[in-house]
């Protein structure tokens, strides 16, 4: 996703990939992702993103909010037994899946408003625009989750299974 | 003739919760009250009626908006698209949201399941304040504080719609069983 967009922390990417990755290594491997998903994001964050040039405390911590949203959507949905995401014959729920990704997305997005407005500028020293960033990290969330869950589900799992690589 | 019985039953309730607030607390419309009963009057209102008392609910919101708070404290029309017209809908669109992603059907046998309804409350809370925020951030003379607005209309909206609900449901059981 670095290749595709600048980095200016004001704007979400529209096709923000990598939430769809941790909504599903938490779906399929549990709260034990929780490590791996941290490091990939910190490391990420730092080698890719370069969060500490944003802001050393502020853009670290926005980066551990995306890791722990999918986790939280998770929680909140088992909480209110609204959902086990996986049917009978132990296949996903797809429908539930995708209200885990909207509801992740809204996570994320309105934490790292709440985080990011009035500490971080963007490229050129510009402020946050409440509106812009709201829709631009939500649009990329849910869009970038559907497709990388759509695509790892539909496509490369049925290639890898025929090929027997896993 | 029935549903105009629940479309009164849906006025009365929102006229009720409105007048409660509007004695107890201080409205403003760019921070949410923090106890918001109308909306939950809303939720239970369709929970318990159906979508049929829509008209009663909007009629309800436009009253109290136009008169109770004298034409949207000066806003008007921006007022009323957010108010009456979001504020009617935003529970609408939540329970369809959870019943086309078959997360809830929002009764087990004859009762209602609260998990459920408190999730709803959360989300209407939710897709209310946002949808609020983008309508009255460019028409609010003094709009500085995005995320109190967001926060402070999303606690009162779930406050709100909690405890109006628990109330109604113990109340309407009591009644019954008497």
């Amino acid at each position: 996703m670095s290749w595709t967009n600048g980095i200016d922390i004001t704007l979400g990417n529209y096709l923000w990939l990598p939430m769809g990755a941790k909504i599903l290594a938490f779906l399929l491997f549990g709260l034990w992702a929780l490590p791996g998903v941290l490091l990939g994001s910190l490391m990420s964050g730092y080698i890719l993103y370069n969060f500490l040039n944003v802001d050393p405390i502020y853009g670290p911590l926005g980066t551990l909010v995306g890791a722990f949203a999918p986790m939280g959507a998770i929680l909140i949905m088992r909480y209110f037994k609204l959902s086990t995401f996986f049917d009978s014959d132990k296949k996903l729920e797809f429908r539930h899946v995708i209200f885990l990704i909207v509801l992740s997305s809204i996570i994320n997005t309105l934490s790292k408003l709440f985080i990011y407005l009035g500490r971080v500028s963007g490229v050129d020293q510009q402020q946050i625009d409440s509106p812009e960033f709201i829709l631009s990290y939500l649009t990329g969330d849910i869009l970038g989750g559907i497709v990388f869950i759509l695509l790892t589900i539909k496509i490369f799992m049925p290639i890898l299974l025929r090929f027997k690589l896993i | 003739m029935l549903i105009v019985k629940y479309n009164i039953v849906a006025f009365v309730l929102v006229i009720i919760s409105s007048l409660i607030i509007e004695r107890t607390t201080h409205i403003e419309i760019s921070i949410g009250n923090l106890l918001y009963l109308p909306m939950g009057a809303a939720i239970f209102s369709y929970l318990v009626y159906g979508f049929g008392v829509l008209p009663g609910l909007a009629i309800a919101n436009t009253l109290v908006g136009y008169f109770l708070w004298d034409n949207w404290f000066g806003i008007g029309l921006t007022g009323f698209f957010g108010h009456a017209v979001v504020g009617s809908l935003a529970p609408i669109a939540a329970i369809l949201t959870m019943r086309y992603f078959k997360l809830s059907k929002f009764y087990d046998d004859e009762d209602l399941n609260f998990r459920h309804v408190i999730f709803l409350v959360i989300l209407t809370a939710m897709i209310n304040a946002l949808l609020k925020f983008f309508i009255f951030m460019n028409a609010l003379p003094e709009f500085h504080a995005p995320v109190q607005f967001i926060l402070t209309h999303f606690v009162s909206n779930t406050l709100g719609g909690l405890v109006f609900i628990y109330v109604a449901s113990r109340l309407s059981n009591f009644l019954v069983k008497r």
